[in-house]
């Protein structure tokens, strides 16, 4: 009598293929664990990474880098950033040059770290960190002010309400 | 001396007394300006066209055909406008002819101003030419004094005034229309043609403008006869022409001569060849503006249509020599600077074009020209050359292109060499 | 020269164009652009950029499309087709980019800069320029709203050929030669033209630039809007750009049958008023101390008082055509009243004309007449777009006459015939008898056969109105009524008016209510209202029960400050119907939020009766809401309904009266129909005190009315310190000196202003504007814009006060 389908296997080659099956599970058990544990241990990023939150530069000279031109928010896909430019005081300059940002916003809960926004800038004001711990709780929060990103990034691992400018 | 012909504009050069009226007078001056007085307006034309004469200010327009432009039904004044801008480089015949013979260009300017039914006729005198300006205001006055200016002129009842202006030192104001616009107290820029000032000049009414020299042909012409006028010259180009040399010659100067005269004529017999007996390298025709050309052109005939076909042009006939010893690249640099300078700055090709040569031209001469420098100012010829509102970006242009096309390899030994090969000192050396 | 059509190829593609056409022009309308600088459609040809070559065949050199006139049979050949042009317009474009900073981030053209798009479009990929750029010091004020930057000005010298051709307010010129040429103004001097907003638009960079829009915004940043200028009857299209939510700039749009590519200042730099900290944009009730309150509750608490009662509606001329048919036909139909009025001036049987006549006389008829006569007009500061058609047409040749007691910025091409106020009107009656100092106008008139223009302002008072339309019939004239405010017209036309119906009908004649009662019902009323005046003084005399102020403060627009004041003190209901309360905080009972204008869709009509759409550029703020639907809520409050919910119901329905022939009286019917003021109507008043001047006042351009809140830059430009103006000989009599104080003593009030002389006013008469920083004039008036006056100078009142 000849049945549709396989031939029912034979017990010795069933149990082959469970002892292989078993033995993958056995050989991943043991080896060792890549998963990096964080947050209880932080592993630094490799060093030109820029995979994390903006930063606004400065000159040597401590004038900001950025002229409030608004050409990120205009590379911006997901309309993240908003920028008002102002009138530099001759005297008492906040970039060089005769226009500033007056306020500068990157909404975070819409931002998709294309890095688009730092193509764009004619200055090199703008660059991503390798900050990537960005975690908020509120929409507010969430929107990063001009003053939080001319700071630098707190070391990764900072306990949220140790954060700078938090 | 090879070149003998009857003298004509400098007949009574070296003749104090003409430069009066009486002196005139007696040489048989404003003889012109009565016959013309009893002629009709278009019999004067003719005579100008049948004569053959161009204009010799650098175009070389027939002078009889630009006055027949002239209409004479619009019911607005017309006007004769002299232009005495002679601001070429090298050119300074206009002004010998002035001072030596200023009633000559009273008459001449008076018969244009018959033939086209105008009663008021301007003299724009370039502004650094005071003397100048003062020698016509005294001929004037004594022209008035004489009955030959004023009402009435030469016993007819024809009304002719002539008034001096004076410019304020613009090269751009030779252009004819930039002329009318700085007469009129605007901003010497040229005007967009059409309309001609044939049609609408001064004042937008009709207007003749003509240069000193092509006047001062004039009252010979009425005299004489165009026939008479024809004896000289060749066919196409009749009457004599004023050639100022200068440069390296013995005897730089002004100097009559038929046109056709060969240059080689002109440079040996009349200037007495290259200073120190040196060679020629090379020679403006008609001034600064004009195409450069070089020891192997020697021989072309001093015409409007010889030096066309050679690539260059009669200009004013202001011919300037240059030995072996000169610079190609710092006469370039030196006379675009000029061009640079006096643009006027109303078109982007002349005002940017000559701002970028000059730059390109001086670091070239001062031995910092790179490689790429080369095509960079082959391209500043190109893209200034008839493309600029007005001639005098082709001025520009031409120095360049005409420079590059002869002398390439100097160009490029400046480069090569990173100084000048002839140890020529640069303008901004010579300064500091 | 004929004027045949030309037929010319360019790019292989056939067309044909009128005689005179410029190339460059003969490409748009085959969608070819060529691009250009220093062309610009509405100013002469230059030639300066050289950006526009194109190749013409058998012509040896590359011809500038923007200067060559085509010529019949002409093969033309762009940068699309010819491989010179297209280099040669390359390497153009990199002479342009020499000296320029390229400093587009910080620019406020980026993004919207015409160097920069043809840049990216045609121009080279990278410059060989090697050298240092030219330098300037930057950015200069030119005057407080236009900043000047030589670095990025390519020279194309448009903003100087507009001041010349168009405004001739020659302020800016080209200096100096060659590469250091430059715009520049005489040293001290402001950029004071109120035209000098242009210069900004048409600057083909950034090199003018706009001190409100100043780091403002980014093109992308805008939300744009279709609007009609607010400002004046002039009616010119503007573009309304927004940035989250506010108003950030006014530009021009073209229309070349308005205002071609041109706005005036105002216009321009007037528009944050929708923006004011000073607006109320929620229903107060007094009832409570004038607290918030909902609409329903407002519009219920307005419509119980008005039933029944003796209600009068006084507005102004700012609302959309829309509003205006509401209110008058709330008036008619629902409150059972005449007793409405938007008018600040009387113009008598001109008003019948102006309101049943769409576009007797339009921009294009001005700008063609060989001769106009402009009477009672101050156009440069009235309405500035006419001002301007008014120049294109003498530039063309038309001769001009302005009747008017001063000298207007018309003068360097008009000649004028300096008047009292009040005098026109025999002046043109005199002139109609063929003698006096405008019996040659009328021959001119005459002459134009048919294609000339007759201007009547609104304040040539209604006798001289009418003397105007009188002359233009004589000479055959076309004759157009001028109204300052933005709808006057549309108010005229929809018949906010106390004797007329929409469409000029007379509300005592019965065949005009039968005309509308398809619409309207027969029961409106038939006795002639009152107007302006007669409204305040019956609420003076407490002869009311709710005054309705829509849009209007009557303390300080009307000449009778004093009365309005008396009348608001005896009224017992006031509603404010308003974009805030200003004045009127003390008096209002209720207060109706209303849009403003930048929020409303609708129609505006200009001077010229010419209807023009606007679309708003955002919804209404808070809870305010456009005029028409707060007046059809308070019909249906009070019971009523006006026939529309929708703005398209109230639009077919308005289109059906004005357009589709409810009929408009024959000429016949324009026979003068009001009596003569006895203010303001007839002649003024002969001072018959030798020490007393003829005092009128209008509003100049800039002053301090609601529409220019927050203008500050434009103020500080355009505006002055209220001022006296006396005719030196007058000034020489009475003692008085140019800048010092003079007080100004009138039946109504008193006031100490400087003075300033002026030969060019009609002797015997003082100017003082109406409403300048300083001295609103109103207090000065009693009722008419004209008023005797005593002068004398100050320290002679001082000291005589100090030895009483």
């Amino acid at each position: 009598m000849s049945t549709a389908g396989r031939p029912t296997p034979g017990f010795w080659e069933a149990a082959s293929a469970i002892a292989r099956g078993m033995a993958t599970v056995f050989k991943q058990t043991f080896r060792p664990d890549t998963t990096e544990r964080w947050p209880a241990e932080i592993v630094p990023t490799p060093e030109r990474s820029h995979i994390g939150r903006h930063r606004l530069n400065r000159h040597e000279d401590g004038l900001e880098k950025c002229i409030g031109c608004e050409l990120c928010a205009y590379a911006c896909p997901a309309d993240a950033i908003w920028v008002e430019g102002a009138d530099n005081d001759p005297e008492n300059p906040v970039s060089p040059g005769e226009r500033y940002a007056k306020d500068y916003q990157i909404n975070y809960l819409r931002c998709i770290m294309c890095g688009l926004c730092v193509e764009a800038c004619p200055t090199r004001a703008l660059t991503l960190t390798s900050y990537y711990e960005l975690s908020f709780t509120s929409r507010e929060e969430a929107i990063w002010t001009k003053e939080q990103l001319l700071e630098p990034p707190p070391p990764l691992g900072t306990d949220p309400v140790d954060r700078e400018g938090r | 001396m090879a070149l003998a012909f009857e003298r004509r504009l400098t007949r009574h050069w070296g003749d104090p007394e003409v430069v009066g009226l009486d002196g005139y007078l007696a040489r048989g001056g404003y003889e012109g300006l009565r016959r013309a007085v009893s002629m009709t307006p278009e019999e004067i034309v003719e005579a100008v066209k049948a004569s053959g004469l161009r204009g010799r200010g650098g175009a070389g327009f027939p002078t009889g055909m630009k006055w027949g432009f002239v209409p004479r039904d619009t019911g607005k004044p017309t006007y004769v406008v002299v232009n005495f801008d002679e601001s070429e480089p090298g050119t300074c015949n206009n002004r010998e002819l002035v001072e030596r013979e200023p009633h000559r260009l009273l008459e001449g300017t008076a018969i244009a101003a018959l033939a086209i039914g105008c009663t008021t006729a301007f003299i724009y005198v370039r502004g650094e030419y005071l003397w100048q300006a003062l020698v016509l205001e005294r001929a004037i006055r004594e022209a008035y004094g004489g009955g030959f200016l004023g009402p009435r002129i030469a016993g007819s009842d024809r009304t002719v005034d002539i008034v001096v202006h004076r410019g304020a030192g613009a090269y751009i104001c030779g252009e004819e229309t930039a002329l009318l616009n700085s007469l009129e107290g605007l901003r010497g820029q040229p005007r967009l043609r059409p309309p001609f000032p044939a049609v609408e000049g001064l004042y937008a009414c009709p207007t003749v403008v003509n240069n000193v020299e092509t006047l001062m042909n004039v009252p010979d012409i009425i005299v004489r006869g165009p026939e008479w006028f024809r004896e000289l010259g060749t066919d196409k180009s009749p009457g004599t022409k004023m050639v100022t040399i200068s440069g390296k010659v013995e005897r730089p100067g002004n100097y009559e001569v038929p046109l056709g005269t060969p240059f080689r004529t002109v440079l040996e017999e009349l200037a007495g060849g290259v200073l120190g007996g040196r060679a020629l390298k090379a020679w403006t025709p008609g001034g600064s503006s004009t195409p450069l050309l070089t020891a192997e052109h020697v021989d072309i005939p001093l015409d409007y249509e010889s030096l066309a076909a050679a690539g260059s042009m009669l200009g004013t006939a202001a011919i300037m020599v240059m030995d072996e010893t000169d610079c190609i690249v710092d006469a370039a640099a030196r006379m675009v600077r000029f061009y640079a300078v006096e643009s006027c700055g109303k078109c982007t090709p002349c005002r940017e074009g000559g701002w970028w040569a000059t730059r390109v031209l001086d670091r070239l001469e001062a031995g910092f020209g790179r490689a790429d420098d080369l095509p960079v100012v082959r391209d500043l010829g190109r893209n200034i050359l008839f493309r600029a509102f007005c001639a005098l970006a082709d001025g520009t242009a031409s120095v360049i292109t005409s420079s590059l096309r002869h002398f390439a390899d100097e160009y490029e030994e400046h480069v090569r060499l990173g100084r000048c090969p002839l140890g020529v000192p640069h303008l901004e050396e010579v300064a500091s | 020269m004929t004027d045949e059509p030309v037929t010319l190829t360019i790019d292989g593609k056939e067309i044909t164009v009128p005689a005179q056409t410029l190339i460059i022009r003969a490409a748009e309308q085959l969608g070819i652009e060529i691009p250009r600088f220093c062309d610009h459609p509405f100013l002469e040809p230059a030639g300066a950029c050289r950006q526009c070559y194109v190749e013409i065949e058998g012509q040896p050199k590359l011809a500038t499309s923007c200067t060559v006139r085509v010529a019949p049979g002409m093969v033309v050949r762009t940068q699309e087709t010819s491989e010179l042009a297209r280099e040669a317009q390359v390497a153009n474009l990199e002479f342009l980019l020499l000296n320029h900073p390229l400093d587009c981030p910080v620019c406020d053209r980026g993004g919207e800069c015409p160097l920069q798009d043809q840049a990216l479009a045609f121009g080279p990929g990278e410059s060989r320029y090697r050298e240092a750029k030219r330098v300037y010091e930057k950015p200069i004020p030119l005057s407080p709203l236009v900043n000047l930057d030589r670095e990025r000005c390519v020279l194309c010298a448009r903003c100087t050929r507009f001041c010349d051709e168009i405004s001739g307010d020659r302020f800016i010129e080209l200096f100096e030669r060659g590469a250091g040429e430059r715009v520049s103004i005489a040293a001290g001097e402001d950029f004071r033209s109120p035209f000098s907003g242009n210069t900004i638009q048409i600057c083909p960079v950034g090199a003018l630039t706009s001190e409100t829009y100043r780091f403002v915004a980014r093109p992308f940043d805008l939300t744009s809007a279709d609007g009609v200028c607010p400002h004046c009857s002039a009616g010119c299209n503007l573009r309304v750009d927004v940035r989250r939510g506010q108003v950030v700039r006014h530009l021009a749009r073209d229309n070349a049958e308005v205002n071609d590519a041109w706005t005036c200042d105002k216009g321009r730099f007037a528009f944050r008023y929708p923006d004011d900290p000073a607006r109320i944009t929620t229903p107060l009730l007094r009832d409570r101390g004038l607290e918030p309150a909902s609409f329903g509750e407002v519009l219920g608490w307005v419509a119980d008082r008005c039933v029944g009662s003796r209600v009068a509606f006084l507005t102004g001329g700012r609302l959309l055509d829309e509003d205006y048919y509401a209110l008058s036909k709330l008036a008619r139909t629902v409150v059972g009243t005449n007793d409405l009025d938007h008018r600040r001036h009387e113009g008598g049987a001109v008003e019948v004309w102006a309101a049943s006549r769409p576009m007797s006389v339009a921009y294009a008829d001005v700008e063609r007449a060989p001769a106009v006569l402009v009477v009672g007009l101050d156009a440069e500061q009235e309405v500035p777009i006419l001002h301007l058609r008014l120049r294109k047409a003498a530039r063309k040749g038309a001769r001009i006459t302005v009747v008017h007691p001063r000298r207007t910025r018309l003068h360097d091409v008009a000649a004028h015939v300096l008047c009292r106020p009040g005098e026109e009107a025999s002046l043109l009656r005199e002139a109609v008898r063929g003698a006096g100092p405008l019996a040659s106008v009328v021959e001119e008139l005459g002459a134009a056969g048919g294609a000339g223009v007759v201007l009547a302002g609104e304040r040539c008072s209604s006798a001289g109105a009418e003397a105007a339309l009188a002359l233009a019939r004589t000479a055959g004239a076309r004759f157009g009524y001028v109204v300052r405010r933005a709808n006057d017209r549309g108010a005229l036309r929809a018949g906010v008016h106390p004797r007329l119906l929409p469409g000029g009908r007379a509300v005592d004649d019965p065949a005009g209510r039968a005309a509308l009662a398809p619409l309207w019902g027969d029961a409106l009323p038939s006795t002639p209202g009152r107007g302006r005046r007669a409204i305040l003084e019956a609420a003076a005399a407490g002869e009311l029960d709710v005054l309705f102020l829509i849009g209007i403060d009557p303390l300080t627009d009307l000449p009778d400050g004093a009365l309005a004041r008396r009348a608001l003190e005896n009224v017992p209901v006031k509603v404010v119907q308003s974009l805030e309360l200003g004045d009127l905080e003390p008096f209002a009972d209720a207060f109706l939020p209303a849009a403003a204008p930048v929020e409303k869709a609708g129609h505006v009509t200009t001077w010229e009766g010419r209807r023009q759409r606007v679309e708003p550029v955002r919804g209404p703020v808070g809870l305010s809401r456009p005029d028409w639907e707060i007046l059809a809520g308070l019909a249906a409050a009070m019971g009523g309904d006006l026939g529309f919910e929708t703005l398209d119901q109230l639009d077919a329905e308005l289109e059906r009266v004005l357009e589709a022939g409810l009929g408009t009286p024959d000429a016949g019917a324009v026979e003068p129909f009001v009596g003569p003021d006895p203010r303001g109507g007839e002649e003024a008043p002969t001072a018959a005190d030798p020490g007393s001047l003829l005092l009128f006042t209008y509003p100049l351009l800039v002053d301090e009315g609601r529409l220019s809140a927050r203008a500050d830059e434009l103020k500080a430009a355009l505006q002055d310190p209220a001022f006296v103006e006396v005719h030196p000989d007058d000034a020489a009599r009475l003692g008085l000196a140019e800048g010092a104080a003079a007080l100004v003593t009138t039946e109504a009030g008193r006031a100490e202003v400087p003075v300033r002389l002026n030969e060019h006013l009609a002797p015997g008469t003082a100017f003082v504007p109406f409403n300048n920083p300083g001295l609103v004039a109103g207090t000065l008036l009693a009722g008419s814009f004209w008023i005797p006056a005593g002068l004398e100078p100050a320290t002679v009142s001082r000291a005589r006060e100090a030895s009483a």
